[in-house]
């Protein structure tokens, strides 16, 4: 080491010689660490157990919703969860403020996940189970990611990047069951589906979600006679919406549709008012939601 | 020396401009420098006022104990913690510094007091709209407002009024340096300070040229004048400013380092060429490094992200560490010369009690911690495991908070006494609050990056999840919560005494009370 020079001064002349040998010992330590970090960053691309998924493909959030809707009518089960046999990929998407659909795998299998987001910026982060696996998520690009499950139980999926003021309610569990569970589920698959969705019933009251992605219906107000009432909702947005009736001891919801599907609910209503609203998660206190007269 | 004919200059010249000699430093101090660096100091304390409050607020609302702040709320406070505390408060403090280094260190006068005046000017009025749109609720798209989010137009005005005046500032001060030398007021190699203070000012333009790319096409966005923006494509040109902008930080924290061990204990840089190296090391990979905050992001392949995002940041460590070293081994020969015998003597007679020193230490360590969890991010595959996790503000609270918020804490206790010539208010006081903040970071940190490895999410207003958070996430939101109060409290304390200094402190012009180095603590 030199003798100290004032930093508030200009340096002494000659400064530029050649820097002496204690600080040349420490750059060769410096220089020595990085090698050896780059040494194990390389290393474990070659042969680690966990990378960053390098699978992307380019699709629109329409082209994307089309997927995910012919994944979730060929799997989805009676009880909402969508049964993935060991060989088949899964989808998964990310919209405000819900993942779509809820997956169940079977235990023990590696699968192939592809990922997006239809609407903003969203985050993919599996944390149940001690996973701790973070993607970032975008409209327009899919991520193929490649996951080895592990024992049956439900691991929590939440949204980890900021997405909107309902962005902390964005969460999922990824279900994982054993291969009995698996082989049941996909062999009923389609028996307790409804008829697709598409057409709206004769005589139901038709409306349709914001068609930008706003979260709102096209209507603040509907009116109905009493008796059977069925709501019928066009869905022409990149986020995943439902039709749902609330109030005086009421509580059904349709079934949650992607871009270009249909969600109808029905139910007996007496004179009174009532709320139909979005059930997906943020959606309703996001302002998506009317009052419904029955008279 | 040649004696060299001062050119004449168009603003200067009709006016001699009043100026007076430091009795401590012996330099030349002009009196609209003076009243401009003091002028940004007070607005960076301000915006750091404000910025900490907001910090308070969201760091009681994600401690799950508490939950103070329902999440509409939450969201809008994260949005004004993000501008205040890492835009506002950092960027007025390095125009004080730039306006410190080109004019009172060269002994010369502003390039232009106009141009001073009129950056200083429009960065007020970016920085209350900026504020008055966030606490409206109508920006609530945190400080980053990746599109499609949308805010309202005055937050991108906001935004873009207050990067003209800093890209005003930057033009001043390397004009102001020019003109120094053109004059032949200041010859030779530059001192150390401004030529840090150079490569910060490069950053800043790198930076403010990289955000205007990222925030136009998005206030037209706004507007609804065009259709879209790409996200992925918005947030590299953010993170142009974004990351560039903290690496104007670490100079600009690093610079204070250098000051505040000269001020505090008269040691220089044991080697000017080894640091002036090291601040040319930071001016080159600081920009191209931005890759990190791609590195799990689509589309993007394995190799860019290794080189762009990995290999770089482990770059970028190599310049910091060569400053630390070379500050600490200042201190160090500087007090071997005094006398100080064996390995660790030197240690023995470094006065902690003094508030520069306190600052210098902790944010030399807690900067070193944040070293290595940046290190470990930065790393493409353990990336997977922190991105957007409470890993992610553990490491930038040790950078920016731990190390160049305390930093310039300290250098401010040291400096504005000299350029307001009144007394610190309280010395002792002074460095119980470095150290108060010291504690603070650290539990708050670790707490954030123990958080972090466990999944908790960053940037949510519930970190309980209404129930459905994993069991073992509360304990260190709540620790976190705690250190959050700690540095709150301190926050609050550093205000306090620089208001108090400015207003109340004692008037004098004796060397020996104000100078850093001879003031007893």
């Amino acid at each position: 080491m030199a003798a100290n020079e004032s930093p508030v001064a200009g340096p002494a002349p000659g400064w530029g010689r050649r820097i002496p040998r204690d600080e040349r010992v420490f750059l060769w330590l410096i220089a020595a660490s990085l090698v050896g970090m780059t040494a194990v960053v390389f290393g474990w691309l070659a042969w680690g157990d966990q990378n960053v998924p390098s699978t992307y493909r380019y699709m629109t959030p329409t082209q994307f919703s089309a997927e995910v809707t012919k994944f979730v009518d060929r799997y989805q089960a009676a009880d909402g969860l969508v049964y993935v046999p060991p060989g088949e990929d899964a989808y998964l998407a990310a919209s405000r403020y819900i993942f779509y659909p809820g997956l169940a795998l079977q235990a023990n299998t590696q699968y192939k996940i592809w990922l997006s987001a239809t609407d903003t910026l969203h985050g993919f982060s599996l944390v149940g189970g001690g996973q701790n696996i973070n993607l970032e998520l975008a409209p327009n690009h899919v991520t193929g990611m490649n996951l080895t499950v592990g024992d049956p139980g439900r691991y929590l999926i939440v949204c980890n990047e900021y997405c909107g003021l309902e962005h902390h309610t964005m969460k999922a569990y990824l279900t994982v069951v054993p291969a009995a569970t698996m082989q049941q589920n996909v062999a009923a698959a389609g028996a307790g589906e409804e008829a697709t969705p598409g057409a709206a019933p004769a005589g139901s009251i038709e409306i349709s979600a914001d068609p930008t992605g706003a979260l709102k219906f096209d209507t603040a107000s509907l009116e109905a006679a009493a008796g059977t009432v069925t709501i019928a909702m066009k869905n022409p947005s990149p986020i995943p919406h439902d039709v749902a009736i609330k109030g005086n001891g009421v509580d059904v919801k349709g079934k949650v549709v992607l871009k270009g599907g249909t969600s109808t609910v029905s139910a007996d209503l007496d004179p009174g008012t009532y709320t139909f609203y979005c059930s997906v998660p943020g959606h309703e206190a996001a302002g998506m939601k009317g009052t419904l007269t029955v008279s | 020396m040649a004696y060299v004919e001062p050119a004449p200059h168009i603003l200067a010249g009709v006016r001699e401009e009043r100026s007076r000699t430091c009795g401590v430093t012996g330099l030349r101090i002009f009196a609209t420098p003076q009243a401009l660096t003091v002028a940004n100091a007070v607005a960076a304390v301000l915006a750091l006022a404000a910025g900490g409050l907001f910090g308070l607020l969201i760091g009681l609302t994600r401690a799950p104990g508490l939950e103070l702040l329902g999440s509409d709320w939450f969201y809008a406070a994260l949005t004004g913690h993000g501008v205040a505390a890492l835009i506002l408060w950092p960027i007025f403090f390095e125009v004080a510094a730039m306006v410190f280094a080109s004019s009172i260190l060269l002994n010369a006068r502003l390039f232009s007091n106009a141009l001073g005046w009129a950056s200083f000017a429009l960065m007020v009025v970016g920085a209350v709209m900026l504020l008055g749109i966030i606490l409206s609720g109508e920006a609530s798209v945190a400080f980053t407002a990746y599109p499609p989010l949308v805010a309202n137009q005055v937050f991108y005005l906001g935004y873009l009024v207050f990067a003209v005046g800093a890209l005003l500032a930057v033009v001043n001060f390397a004009l102001t340096v020019v003109k120094a030398r053109t004059d032949g007021i200041h010859e030779g190699s530059l001192p150390l300070l401004t030529y840090g203070v150079g490569v910060a000012a490069i950053l800043a333009l790198l930076s403010i040229a990289s955000g205007l790319v990222a925030l136009i096409p998005a206030w037209l966005y706004s507007l609804g004048w065009i259709g879209s923006v790409e996200p992925i494509v918005y947030r590299g040109w953010f993170w142009g400013l974004g990351h560039t902008l903290q690496y104007v930080n670490v100079v600009a924290m690093v610079v204070a380092w250098y000051g505040i061990a000269a001020l505090a204990i008269g040691a220089g840089p044991v080697n000017q060429k080894f640091t002036r190296i090291a601040f040319v090391l930071y001016a080159i990979i600081s920009f191209p490094v931005l890759g990190h905050h791609f590195l799990v992001d689509p589309s993007i392949g394995n190799d860019v992200k290794l080189v762009g995002g990995t290999l770089m940041g482990f770059g970028l460590g190599v310049p910091s560490l060569m400053h630390g070293i070379a500050v600490m081994g200042g201190v160090e020969a500087k007090l071997r010369r005094e006398g100080a015998t064996g390995l660790f003597g030197w240690l023995k007679r470094i006065r902690w009690g003094h508030a520069g020193i306190a600052a210098l230490t902790g944010s030399l360590l807690i900067f070193a911690v944040g070293g290595w969890s940046g290190t470990a991010e930065t790393t493409l595959q353990l990336n997977m495991v922190t991105h957007n996790t409470m890993w992610v503000p553990a490491h930038l609270h040790q950078t920016v908070v731990g190390g160049m918020t305390l930093a310039f804490m300290g250098f401010a206790y040291l400096l504005v006494p000299l350029l307001v010539r009144r007394e610190l208010w309280s010395h002792r006081l002074a460095a119980w609050q470095a150290w108060l903040y010291v504690a603070g970071m650290l539990i708050m940190t670790t707490a954030q990056s123990w958080a972090g490895a466990l999944g908790v999410p960053r940037r949510t207003a519930d970190t309980s999840y209404g129930g459905d958070g994993l069991s073992g996430w509360d304990t260190p939101m709540n620790i976190a919560g705690i250190g959050v109060g700690l540095a709150a409290l301190s926050g609050a304390l550093f205000v306090v005494l620089m208001v108090l200094t400015l207003l109340v402190g004692k008037r004098t012009d004796d060397p020996a009370r104000l100078s850093p180095s001879a003031v007893k603590a």
